[in-house]
C-alpha cells in the first residue's frame, strides 16, 4: 500500500530523498495539466513542473502541514509559472519581437478552480481522484492499486465528485463577485 | 429503485459498472425522476471535465529528469569546469593518447559523502547491509599496487541486484585502454589505446559482468562477509571511533589465507566508501589493491551506457550486430578454418575488395577497412599457415603466420612477415564463422628498414623518445615518422602535425614496463603548442554585464555550456564591470584564474564552475601536483560577432604542459623503437 503524502515527506526530510520520487510520480500528472492551463504550452509546461519539483524538495523542510504537500507544490507552480511567463516575455522583447498577446497568468488560482479543488481534497479521496483520471486506471484497476473493493472504489469516488462540485461551487461563485467588483 | 438507491448507484452507473438488471432499474429511475437526472447531469459533466484535465498530462513523465536533479544536488557532483574542458579538449586530440593528465585531475577528485542520510548510533554489518539497499547505482573505482591509473565501472541494477547496464574502463590491458558498455541488447568496446571500435551482442559479458558487479555491489560483498563469518573463514573487528566525522573501519582477516581487508564506513551515511586490500608478509601488511566507491545513487545518464557519442573522429568502427562477419567453417578443420580465413583475407587485399576485409577483420565498416588497409599494396601471397594454436587465449584461437610481397610507394618490394589472430564465434549468432581479430598491423608494412637502421636498433627506449619528441619540436616530420610509421598522406598525419609541431621537451624520465605490455613506457613532460579556442560572452541579463556563456573550439563548435541558473548579480560596483568590453572580461576572468582568485573568478561565470575548479585544483594539490603547472595559461585575443550564433565571442589560446608515458615497442621487422602510443 502506498505512503501517505505525509509519510513520504517526512521520508525524504529524514534523509531518503529518493522516496520524494514518489510523490513526482503521484502529482506530476495534475501539476503538469495546471501548467499547461496556465502556460499554455507543453513543453513550458513540463519545464515549470520539473522546476517546481526542484525547488519543492528543496523547501521540503519548510512545509508546516505535510499532509498538505500539493496544495503547496501548486503555490510554489503558481509563482513558477509567473516567473517562466516573465522571462520568456523579455526574451521575446530582448529579439524585438511585437508585444505578446499572451495574458500573465494571474496571482491567485481563481482562474484553475479545479486544480486547487482536487488540492484541498481530503487525500483519500485524491488519491482516487488522480489514479482514475491522471494515471488513467479503470476503477477496477485503482480497487487493485489501493487494495479495495470495487464498491468501495466508486463510493469513494461519488463522495470526492460531492466534496469537489460543493468546492467549485463556492469558488465559482466567489469568482464571480470579484469579476463584477472590479469590472462593473 | 428509490432516489437514495439511485444516488448511490450513480458513479457505477456512468462507470458502467451496474448489472443488467441495475442498470435497467437505474435509467428507468433516471427518467422518471427529475433531480436524479439533474445529479446525473452534474455528475457527468465534473467527469468530463476530470478527464479533459487528465488527458492534458497524458503522457507526461518527469519523474526521472526530476529525480536527477534531486539527487544531484544532493551529491553536488562534479561538472565540467573552463579548466576542466580546456583539460579534456586539449587531450582529447588524442592521438591514441593512454590517459591523460586531466584523468588524473579527475582520478584524485574522490567524493566520498552520497545520501543525506541522518546518522545513526552505531554501525555493524547489518546496519551497512541496511543502507545499500536502495543503492542502485554506483561508480567504483579499483587501484592495483603496480597500476598507474585505476579502473573505474559504473553500474546500474535493478531492485533485485541484477546489473542492467555497465559501463567500465581498464587502463591498462593487453590491449590497452578499454572502454565498455554492455546490454543484453548491445556491447559496445572502445579500445581507446587502438583507436577501435567494436559494436556486437553477447552473452558472456553478462556473467561477467554479474560478477563484477558483485565484486563492486558492497551489498553482496558485506553479505558474504556476514556468512563467511558465521562459517568461521573469518575474524571481523568492527571499529566506531566516537567522531562521527571519522570513517570507521570493518576490519576482516582470513583464517585460511595471509590477507586481510578493511572496508571503511562513513559513520553518517553506513555506506563504505573505500575497502583496502592487505597481503600479510609475516609481521607486515603490504597494500595490494583498493577500491573505492565514489557515488552511490547519483543517477547515470543513460548516455554513459553508449560510447557511440563519444567516438573521436578516427576511431574504426567495427559492427558485428547488423552484418553478418567472417568466413564459414563448413567441413574444415579449426586449422584449415583458420588458414582458409588468413587466405581469403590477403586475397580480398589483393583484389582490393575492402568490404570483404573489413567483413573478415572482425567486421570493419567498408570505409574503415579501406582507411586502414588502402595504403597496404599486397601484390601476392608467398606462404600461409600451418596454423598454430593458441589456447591461452580462447579455446579455437589460432596464430597463423605467413609472408606476403608488398609493393612500396616507391616500387620497392618486400617481404612483409604477418602472423594474423585468427578464431571463430565472436559473432555468437554465428558461431561457425571464423574472423581475424588481431595480429595484422598494416603499419608494419610501412617500416621499413632504414639505410641507417643499425644507428636507430641501438637506441634505449629512452633514447628513441628523446630523439622523437626533438623531432616534433623541429618540425622535422621526416624524421617523426622513423618513430611513427605512417603514410605521410594519412589524416592523422596533419593532425600530429597541428598537435606536436614546435613542442617543447621539459624532461624525459627513465622508462618502465607495466603489464603485460610488451613495450616500455617512457615518462614525459612537454609544452605543448598553444590550443586556440573562443569564449561566448552575454550581456542580456539584468546586470547589463559580459558574463562568460560558453566555451567553444576554435572552429565555433560547443564544448561547454556555462548555464547560468541565478542570473549574474548585480554588483557592489557593477557600473565599473558594465563597462568592460568582451575581452576585457574575458582578460580578466582567465587573469583572475590563473591567481586562483575564486572571488573574482564568480564575477564571470556561474558560481558551480568555479566552486569545481577549486574543489579540482585542491585536491590536484592535495595529491602533491603542480597546479599552477598543469592548469592551462591563457592568453585572450580579439573579440568578434557572430551573426550565425547571434553571440559575441573571444579569441583565446591556451599553453599547456603535458606530463605522461610514452609507449614505444621494439617487435617490428626494423627491430627500432617505435611511438605505439601515450599521447
Amino acid at each position: 500500500m502506498d505512503l501517505t503524502d505525509e509519510e513520504y515527506v517526512q521520508r525524504c526530510r529524514d534523509g531518503h530523498p529518493e522516496e520524494f520520487r514518489l510523490l513526482v510520480h503521484r502529482y506530476q500528472g495534475p501539476l503538469f495539466s495546471y501548467l499547461t492551463g496556465r502556460l499554455g504550452d507543453r513543453s513550458q509546461a513540463e519545464e515549470a513542473a520539473q522546476e517546481s519539483f526542484v525547488r519543492a524538495f528543496q523547501s521540503l523542510k519548510k512545509l508546516r502541514k505535510p499532509e498538505s504537500f500539493y496544495s503547496w507544490l501548486l503555490g510554489i507552480a503558481g509563482r513558477v509559472a509567473k516567473e517562466q511567463f516573465r522571462s520568456l516575455k523579455r526574451r521575446q522583447q530582448d529579439r524585438e519581437v511585437a508585444e505578446t498577446m499572451m495574458p500573465e497568468p494571474a496571482d491567485n488560482h481563481a482562474e484553475y478552480p479545479l486544480d486547487e479543488a482536487i488540492a484541498v481534497l481530503p487525500e483519500t479521496y485524491r488519491q482516487v481522484i488522480l489514479l482514475r483520471f491522471y494515471e488513467g486506471l479503470s476503477c477496477q484497476e485503482v480497487a487493485q492499486r489501493l487494495e479495495m473493493p470495487l464498491g468501495t472504489v466508486t463510493k469513494t469516488l461519488s463522495r470526492a465528485y460531492a466534496l469537489l462540485r460543493q468546492e467549485l461551487q463556492a469558488r465559482e461563485s466567489a469568482d464571480r463577485t470579484i469579476n463584477q467588483t472590479e469590472h462593473p | 429503485m428509490n432516489c437514495a438507491e439511485c444516488r448511490d448507484n450513480l458513479v457505477a452507473c456512468i462507470e458502467g459498472l451496474l448489472g443488467h438488471e441495475e442498470s435497467l432499474q437505474c435509467e428507468a429511475h433516471l427518467e422518471a425522476c427529475a433531480a436524479c437526472r439533474a445529479e446525473y447531469a452534474a455528475i457527468a459533466h465534473l467527469q468530463q471535465r476530470l478527464v479533459a484535465h487528465g488527458r492534458a498530462a497524458a503522457g507526461v513523465s518527469i519523474v526521472e529528469p526530476v529525480m536527477r536533479r534531486v539527487l544531484q544536488q544532493q551529491t553536488e557532483p562534479e561538472r565540467n569546469t573552463i579548466t576542466s574542458v580546456l583539460l579534456k579538449h586539449r587531450w582529447g586530440f588524442g592521438l591514441g593518447a593512454v590517459a591523460s593528465a586531466a584523468a588524473i585531475i579527475i582520478a584524485i577528485v574522490v567524493a566520498t559523502s552520497v545520501l543525506n542520510i541522518s546518522a545513526p548510533k552505531a554501525f555493524g554489518i547489518e546496519q551497512v547491509i541496511e543502507a545499500y539497499n536502495k543503492v542502485r547505482f554506483l561508480h567504483v573505482k579499483t587501484f592495483g599496487a603496480a597500476e598507474h591509473e585505476p579502473a573505474e565501472f559504473w553500474i546500474k541494477s535493478n531492485d533485485p541486484g541484477q546489473v542492467e547496464e555497465a559501463r567500465y574502463y581498464l587502463p591498462e590491458t593487453e590491449d590497452g585502454a578499454k572502454l565498455i558498455t554492455w546490454t543484453p541488447e548491445r556491447s559496445e568496446i572502445w579500445f581507446k589505446t587502438k583507436r577501435r571500435f567494436l559494436t556486437f551482442q553477447t552473452k558472456r559479458i553478462a556473467p561477467w559482468m554479474q560478477s563484477l558487479l558483485e565484486q563492486s555491489q558492497p551489498q553482496s560483498v558485506m553479505k558474504k562477509l556476514l556468512d563467511d563469518q558465521k562459517a568461521g573463514k573469518v575474524g571481523i573487528d568492527i571499529q566506531n571511533p566516537p567522531e562521527k566525522q571519522k570513517l570507521g573501519a570493518i576490519v576482516v582477516t582470513h583464517k585460511s589465507a595471509p590477507k586481510k581487508e578493511i572496508y571503511w564506513i562513513d559513520q553518517k551515511t553506513d555506506l563504505i566508501t573505500r575497502i583496502e586490500f592487505y597481503r600479510l608478509d609475516g609481521t607486515n601488511e603490504v597494500l595490494s589493491s583498493r577500491t573505492e566507491f565514489c557515488d552511490y545513487n547519483v543517477p547515470i545518464e543513460e548516455k554513459m551506457f553508449s560510447l557511440r557519442g563519444e567516438l573521436p573522429k578516427d576511431v574504426r568502427i567495427a559492427d558485428q550486430l547488423n552484418q553478418v562477419i567472417g568466413v564459414a567453417q563448413g567441413n574444415m578443420t579449426d586449422e584449415q578454418a583458420a588458414a582458409e580465413t588468413v587466405r581469403q583475407f590477403f586475397q580480398a587485399l589483393i583484389d582490393k575488395d575492402y568490404k570483404k576485409v573489413g567483413l573478415i577483420w572482425c567486421g570493419e565498416l567498408e570505409e574503415y577497412a579501406k582507411e586502414e588497409f588502402g595504403a597496404v599494396n599486397v601484390a601476392r601471397i608467398v606462404s600461409i599457415g600451418p596454423s598454430v594454436p593458441q589456447p591461452d587465449w580462447v579455446k579455437h584461437g589460432f596464430r597463423v603466420p605467413c609472408e606476403l610481397e608488398i609493393i612500396h610507394s616507391d616500387g620497392q618490394k618486400s617481404v612483409w612477415k604477418s602472423s594474423p589472430y585468427v578464431r571463430p564465434g565472436d559473432d555468437e549468432m554465428h558461431p561457425d564463422r571464423w574472423n581475424i581479430t588481431g595480429g595484422i598491423n598494416p603499419g608494419e608494412t610501412a617500416v621499413k628498414i632504414l639505410p641507417d637502421n643499425a644507428r636507430y636498433e641501438k637506441m634505449t627506449p629512452k633514447q628513441a623518445a628523446e630523439a622523437f619528441f626533438k623531432a616534433c619540436a623541429e618540425k622535422n616530420w621526416d624524421e617523426v615518422l622513423k618513430f611513427w610509421p605512417m603514410s605521410g598522406a594519412d589524416e592523422r598525419f596533419e593532425r600530429m602535425k597541428e598537435y606536436l609541431g614546435g613542442l617543447e621537451i621539459l624532461s624525459v624520465g627513465e622508462p618502465y614496463k607495466s603489464g603485460k605490455y610488451p613495450g616500455w613506457y617512457v615518462p614525459y613532460e612537454i609544452k605543448l603548442p598553444p590550443m586556440e579556442f573562443n569564449v561566448r560572452v552575454s550581456n542580456s541579463n539584468s546586470a547589463k554585464r559580459y558574463v562568460i556563456t560558453g566555451i567553444y573550439d576554435s572552429k565555433l563548435r560547443l564544448q561547454n555550456e556555462l548555464k547560468w541558473t541565478n542570473a549574474p548579480e548585480v554588483l557592489v560596483n557593477n557600473d565599473a564591470y558594465a563597462k568592460m568590453s568582451p575581452a576585457e572580461v574575458a582578460r580578466a576572468y582567465f587573469e583572475a584564474q590563473s591567481k586562483m582568485n575564486w572571488v573574482e573568478m564568480q564575477k564571470f561565470v556561474p558560481a558551480y564552475d568555479v566552486e569545481n575548479d577549486k574543489r579540482q585544483l585542491e585536491e590536484a594539490k592535495k595529491a602533491g601536483m603542480d597546479v599552477r603547472k598543469l592548469a592551462p595559461v591563457t592568453e585572450v585575443g580579439e573579440a568578434f560577432w557572430s551573426a550565425e550564433q547571434s553571440a559575441w565571442f573571444v579569441k583565446c589560446r591556451a599553453l599547456q604542459i603535458k606530463k605522461w608515458n610514452l609507449a614505444v615497442r621494439n617487435d617490428n621487422p626494423a627491430n627500432r623503437y617505435l611511438f605505439d602510443g601515450g599521447l
